[in-house]
């Protein structure tokens, strides 16, 4: 009897291989796939297989910034360098000032135009 | 009496008592201690159901109630249990052990029991030390259902399934599943009526419910329309980081899907609503209590390190799943 065991899972990757997106299609059954490629087959739940090694069950791909911990290079998942992580926390902008800092910032230029001390 | 029989002779008395014993418990004759049932959700007369549908049906192989999947089968709720009904060949209803359960009954005997409507069928099987199998698979009395167990990746993945070898719309009604050590079934006997009748009372669906809630929790809004899911802080100018409650720790990190409306509000005012296009796995493990989610939202919406509240937008069905099944 066929048992109808593994699942399919797909990956997304940039332009650059950094892994942006996971799944298996045990939890996303009908899930488009369009931009993603199917990197292996497995069990319900998504496991990587990173130089050479499985992850637990739904491992993390982002680090605490949002930055893809891994990529996808010559059908191959390997780790980022440190390097390469790095260069993309440092193209994070800035954030705006919150309206709160903004209001600070208007406070205190009105304060030096109206030359008021405050 | 060893010394009079013989070992031989003792061995064989101590089987015919063993055999009779066994019987005498399907008819209730004698008071049988029941064996603890090492399936979830085995009760199907009121199922830990969490996806909230009446009825599941599928091809490929995809979750029902909580624990049990269906593969090429529709799986009803009824009344006093789960009408099953085969769409293809090798329809199954099938039940994914746990890793516990699966190192407990490596190199045991156990007994596999269905109640149906129609009756009770049971099979007592020896798991091998290693490696895959199928066990001999006794028929259910109707229409080419059968019970089994089978593994994959030698005994990584093991599960209990019900399954019709034909494409048969024959439908059963199950009451109730076992999978239990030892060489005989515990699940029900015949009163003196000839009905069966569970030898324990159903479960208690909240002990129930906390057991299925490690494998998959789901936060529904059971009509509330702005029901709230969780709290957090925006993440950046396109996303909140939300945290969300949960009643026990999941047995791995879970995936997360939705379906409906959900905004992000710091106001709670329904103009407030910044309405969410993505929820994601924050994926930085799972703890004993808490979750955290990604809400994003569109691009400059949010505002960083502001608080927001994550709820449903005016729709009363929005749901989150968290997967962590087998």
């Amino acid at each position: 009897m066929d048992y109808d065991y593994y699942n399919k899972h797909y990956l997304k990757a940039r332009e650059d291989g950094a892994i942006v997106d996971a799944w298996s299609d045990g939890p996303f059954a009908g899930r488009s796939t369009e931009g993603y490629i199917q990197f292996g087959q497995g069990g319900y739940q998504l496991r990587l297989v990173v130089d050479g090694v499985q992850t637990e069950e739904n491992p993390p791909i982002f680090e605490e910034h949002g930055i893809p911990i891994y990529k996808y290079v010559d059908g191959e998942i390997k780790r980022r360098t440190a390097e390469e992580v790095q260069a993309d926390i440092d193209r994070i902008p800035p954030p705006p000032p919150s309206p709160m800092e903004q209001l600070r910032a208007d406070v205190d230029f009105i304060s030096i135009m109206a030359n008021i001390e405050l | 009496m060893k010394e009079y029989l013989g070992k031989e002779g003792f061995r064989q008395l101590v089987k015919l008592v063993r055999d009779a014993l066994a019987k005498k418990a399907d008819k209730a004759e004698l008071a049988v201690q029941s064996n603890p049932n090492l399936l979830d959700n085995w009760y199907f007369g009121n199922p830990v159901n969490q996806r909230g549908q009446t009825e599941y049906a599928s091809t490929a192989t995809a979750y029902s109630i909580d624990r049990w999947t269906v593969t090429r089968a529709k799986a009803s709720i009824g009344d006093s249990g789960i009408v099953l009904t085969s769409t293809s060949t090798n329809g199954s209803f099938s039940h994914p052990l746990s890793d516990g359960v699966r190192a407990a009954i490596k190199g045991q005997t156990v007994t596999l029991s269905v109640l149906l409507d129609i009756g009770l069928f049971s099979q007592t099987y020896q798991i091998p030390k290693s490696g895959n199998f199928d066990a001999p698979n006794p028929e259910i009395g109707v229409s080419k259902w059968y019970i089994d167990m089978f593994s994959v990746d030698n005994q990584d993945h093991v599960y209990f399934r019900i399954i019709n070898t034909l494409a048969e719309d024959a439908p059963i009604t199950v009451i109730a599943a076992k999978l239990e050590l030892g060489d005989h079934q515990t699940l029900a006997h015949q009163d003196a009526d000839g009905n069966w009748v569970l030898n324990d009372p159903p479960p208690d669906y909240g002990m129930e419910l906390l057991k299925c809630q490690r494998y998959q929790f789901v936060i529904e809004t059971s009509n509330n329309a702005y029901a709230i899911a969780g709290v957090g802080a925006g993440n950046n100018t396109e996303r909140a980081v939300i945290t969300i409650q949960i009643p026990v720790k999941m047995r791995a990190n879970p995936s997360v899907s939705y379906s409906g409306k959900w905004a992000l509000t710091a106001g709670f005012r329904v103009n407030d609503d910044i309405p969410v296009t993505r929820i994601e796995a924050v994926s930085v493990g799972n703890s004993n209590n808490v979750l955290d989610i990604f809400a994003y939202a569109e691009k400059d919406s949010i505002t960083y390190c502001d608080f927001y509240a994550l709820r449903a937008s005016n729709d009363p069905t929005a749901r989150i799943i968290f997967d962590a099944n087998l």
